[in-house]
Parts: structure tokens; C-alpha cells; sequence
């Protein structure tokens, strides 16, 4: 009686455990975004998310700037490379309109060298009349060529 | 006692399995050895333009022209001016450059600004302001051991009807090829 007693204590444990670890926080959020360590929304109307695990801490965006030129919106940031490693990293920038619906269909992403304690800029204009505000993201490199040598080293 | 430490074991190892299943991160939704390839996406197989590379160039310096202060200026006019397109010149080494498709990039940003027309350059009126015309080039080096640098320009350039150029613009995306492995 007493062992089943501890097994069934001991299972109750783990998936307690299990569901809390696994079950992602908040899902059904209306929030526009889930504030992680790697989102910034800090600016109006320029998200800054790292896109890779490995980055945050290491890579910061900063320096964020909107504004106009002639007719359209232009947005601009800082990347800083914090520690001493070289990165290839890629980044990308999506626009959207005032209410935050997407406007066009996001650019190529654009890869970049970060050496040793640099920092880059990097700006874009929304070629689109109603762009009004963008989401900004870098990543360490990234396609499916990598994904599936990652796949098939497993 | 020992089946008891028995059972305690494999309770333990079934759940840890299942633990680890459902929390370690791992990429799903691919099929079999064939992958789609996200919009967007920088995959290269070879050391030539794919049509990501395209939509990069023509977004580049179709931005560039768009924010100088003549394409600027455009939207400050009552009547937008009227374009030609003109297919590109592919002065590469690559034959497998489409090069309507680049022109059809610079086209629909063009349009997407809405700050000028475009008339398709087979039109008989000659009744348009401006010429764009593009051209894509390529420069390579070789080194030992199929070790190789290659790089491809996109230039923009903006004529008026008498042949002034009144403006030029540029983008590069540049391609290292790693010396290949004796095994």
C-alpha cells in the first residue's frame, strides 16, 4: 500500500512538472505581442526581436529611429555585436499599417558580417504609401539547405 | 526488493521519455528529404542569383531611386510622370538570368509607391518622361582549389528623352565559394 502510494506520488510530481514546463505561456494572449527577453516594443512603432536564442545577450538592436522621407516611412537601427565573436547573421524588416496589418510581402532576408565589439546600422524605406510602422529582425543565418544538413547530422 | 527497484526504474524512464519528448525544441513540419522554401529565404546551391536575389536587387535600387530628391519630387506634381521600363542587360557570365523578372520587380515597386507610371516599352506612343534602364554585371576571381569570389551589380540609371542621365544607382551582392574538400 505504501509503494503504490509512492508511485502514484511520484507520478503526480512529474507530470505536474511535465505540463508546466511544456505548455507554452499564454497562447490565447490578444496581446500584439508575447514579451520575451529577445522582443523589444520598447519604441513605438519599430518591434526589435532576435530571432535566435544564441543571440540574445550577445547581440543587442538599439538606436531605434522612424521617420519620413518624402512620402513614405523609413526606419533605422543599430546592430551591436556585444562580445568578441564574429556573427553571419541575417536581417529582415516587415511593414505594417497603422492598424498593424502587414503591407506587402516581407524582403529577402539580408545577411551581414558582425566582427568583434561592432556595431551597424541598417535602414529601409517602405516603397508602400501606408507603411506606417515595421518589425525588425535578426537572426544568425538561416535557411532550408541548413535545416535539413542539421536534420540529416542527427 | 529488487522488483520494486525494478519498477520504480522504468516508471521513471517511460516518464522521462515522455518529458523529453514533448519540451525538447525541434523542428517539425518537414516532409521526407524535400523542404519548402520560406519566402524570403538566402538558399544557395551555387554561386549564382537565385530569384530571392532578384526581388533584393530590383527592392534596392528601385529604394534608392525612389528616395532621391528627382523621384522625390515627383510626388509633389499633380500628374505622376510616365515610365519605361526597359528589360535589363544581363552582361554576366550566368545565361540563366531572367531578366524580366528583375524588370518586373523594379516595375511593381514602382507602382507599389505610386509615385510614377509605367508604359510597357513596346508602346508606339512616345509620349513618356523618363527612361530607366538596368543593367546586371558580374565579376569573378578563381583560386586554388575551386576557391571562388563572385560578384554581381545591379546598376539603375535614369535618362531623360534627350539621353541626359539623371541619375545612377547600385546595389552588389557578393559570393564566396569555399575551396573544395580532397574527401
Amino acid at each position: 500500500m505504501k509503494y503504490s502510494n509512492t508511485i502514484l506520488l511520484f507520478t503526480i510530481v512529474l507530470f505536474t512538472g511535465l505540463l508546466v514546463g511544456c505548455v507554452p505561456p499564454n497562447t490565447n494572449s490578444n496581446q500584439e505581442m508575447i514579451l520575451t527577453k529577445a522582443v523589444d516594443t520598447s519604441f513605438p512603432g519599430l518591434t526589435r526581436i532576435i530571432g535566435s536564442d544564441n543571440l540574445v545577450g550577445d547581440i543587442s538592436v538599439v538606436n531605434p529611429k522612424l521617420g519620413n522621407k518624402g512620402n513614405f516611412t523609413k526606419a533605422q537601427v543599430t546592430v551591436q555585436n556585444l562580445t568578441d565573436n564574429r556573427y553571419e547573421v541575417e536581417y529582415q524588416y516587415q511593414w505594417e499599417d497603422e492598424s498593424g496589418f502587414s503591407v506587402g510581402t516581407p524582403r529577402p532576408w539580408k545577411r551581414f558580417i558582425l566582427g568583434p565589439l561592432q556595431a551597424k546600422n541598417f535602414s529601409e524605406m517602405a516603397l508602400q504609401k501606408d507603411a506606417k510602422k515595421t518589425i525588425f529582425t535578426v537572426r544568425l543565418v538561416d535557411d532550408t539547405f541548413i535545416e535539413l544538413n542539421k536534420q540529416n547530422s542527427k | 526488493m529488487h522488483k520494486r527497484n525494478f519498477l520504480l526504474s522504468g516508471l521513471v524512464l517511460l516518464t522521462s521519455a515522455f518529458l523529453f519528448s514533448g519540451c525538447v525544441q525541434t523542428s517539425t513540419g518537414t516532409q521526407s528529404n524535400v523542404a519548402m522554401v520560406e519566402d524570403g529565404e538566402r538558399a544557395h546551391l551555387k554561386d549564382e542569383l537565385t530569384s530571392e536575389d532578384y526581388i533584393a536587387l530590383a527592392s534596392s535600387v528601385t529604394e534608392k531611386m525612389l528616395s532621391s530628391s528627382k523621384a522625390q519630387s515627383w510626388g509633389q506634381k499633380k500628374k505622376k510622370p510616365l515610365l519605361v521600363i526597359a528589360i535589363p542587360e544581363n552582361t554576366t557570365h550566368d545565361a540563366n538570368i531572367i531578366t524580366e523578372d528583375l524588370q518586373d520587380e523594379i516595375i511593381s515597386k514602382i507602382l507599389d509607391s505610386d509615385l510614377a507610371r509605367v508604359i510597357d516599352e513596346s508602346s508606339v506612343s512616345g509620349n513618356y518622361d523618363y527612361i530607366i534602364k538596368t543593367t546586371i554585371t558580374s565579376t569573378t576571381q578563381k583560386g586554388n582549389g575551386g576557391s571562388k569570389l563572385t560578384y554581381y551589380t545591379c546598376k539603375l540609371q535614369m535618362f531623360s528623352l534627350r539621353g541626359e542621365r539623371l541619375g545612377q544607382w547600385h546595389d552588389k551582392i557578393g559570393m564566396a565559394t569555399a575551396k573544395r574538400s580532397l574527401f
